[in-house]
């Protein structure tokens, strides 16, 4: 009786208490504001590949690695790639203005004042840290330190032939 | 059918918990926890003078201009002057020449103060990188209740 019992009340379990269940993969990605309060929400980025970066303008790994950043975003946007810049809280608006003007970044830049993205994407707590989500909405992958560029092309071309 | 409609159940709550078997960030190299990557150890070595001792985990550095010390709750104690040792210079692509502290140095902090002034909180400020996975931590924050002799 019990064995029969048993797998609805893990089912009724799991239904009602998600919260207790460490997921990892966001359901789907969160919305962004640009630092020019453009609100950048989850419906715009459903259908796109969608790289999440945090860097910082003190940071000397993240400024290294925005070249390379920018050209990824130049040669894969018309195939679907979207990048986020998210600023960490610890930075100045002004900096990142005037870093954003220099090196004329052309994806959207997110001050993430309160901290709340950091938080929300396992915690981040160093800078790089990149995220990829994918076109439904499930972050597939983290990387820690500077990107390996040849590695993520490599990947964009199998993601935007199979896009 | 009820032993059916139990298998398909239990179907329904293994799926329910697949997303728990992949992980996303499973295998990302995470950096050391702040306060392992960066240690600070402050002591009072006479009635005018602190010392701060930093020292970064192998394979991590600190940046000598982002060492920054300061006093509350210090009626009448003031800081002087704050010597720190030279770094090594680092070319930085995007700083230029920056001077880096590897392994552990001392910071002297040399105080003003009146006869009376006896208790002061030192806030000490810091930033650093990890070399090998190439990340760069936030400004560490941290506070010192100290008592002057």
């Amino acid at each position: 009786m019990l064995g029969r019992r048993l797998p609805w009340a893990l089912l009724a379990l799991a239904l009602v208490m998600p919260w207790h269940v460490p997921v990892q993969a966001a359901p789907e990605p969160p919305a962004f504001t640009t630092l020019d309060g453009k609100k950048i929400g989850p419906g715009e980025l459903r259908g796109k590949l969608v790289l999440v970066n945090f860097w910082a303008t003190s940071c000397g790994v993240c400024l290294q690695e925005m070249p390379d950043l920018i050209a990824t975003w130049r040669r894969y946007r018309s195939r679907g790639l979207e990048v986020i810049a998210v600023a960490m809280s610890y930075d100045e608006p002004e900096q990142i203005r005037a870093y954003m003007a220099k090196h004329s970044l052309p994806f959207p830049v997110v001050f993430d004042r309160d901290g709340a993205l950091a938080r929300e994407f396992e915690g981040v707590r160093a800078t790089p840290t990149t995220f990829l989500i994918d076109r439904s909405g499930k972050r597939i992958s983290k990387t820690v330190g500077i990107i390996d560029f040849e590695k993520l092309r490599a990947f964009l071309e199998s993601a935007a032939a199979s896009g | 059918m009820t032993h059916t409609m139990t298998k398909l159940t239990l179907h329904a709550f293994l799926l329910a918990l697949l997303p728990l078997a992949a992980p996303s960030a499973a295998l990302a190299a995470e950096p050391l926890p702040p306060d392992q990557a960066f240690k600070l150890i402050v002591s009072v070595r006479g009635p005018n003078t602190l010392i701060a001792e930093l020292a970064p985990a192998p394979e991590h550095y600190l940046y000598k201009n982002k060492v920054i010390f300061a006093l509350k709750n210090a009626s009448g104690v003031t800081i002087r002057q704050v010597q720190l040792p030279a770094g090594e210079i680092k070319n930085d692509p995007n700083f230029g020449q920056m001077e880096v502290y590897h392994k552990s140095i001392k910071a002297e902090i040399a105080l003003d103060r009146t006869p009376k002034a006896k208790s002061l909180t030192l806030l000490a400020r810091y930033q650093g990188c990890n070399e090998r996975i190439g990340v760069c931590y936030p400004p560490i924050d941290k506070s010192f209740d100290l008592t002057l002799p």
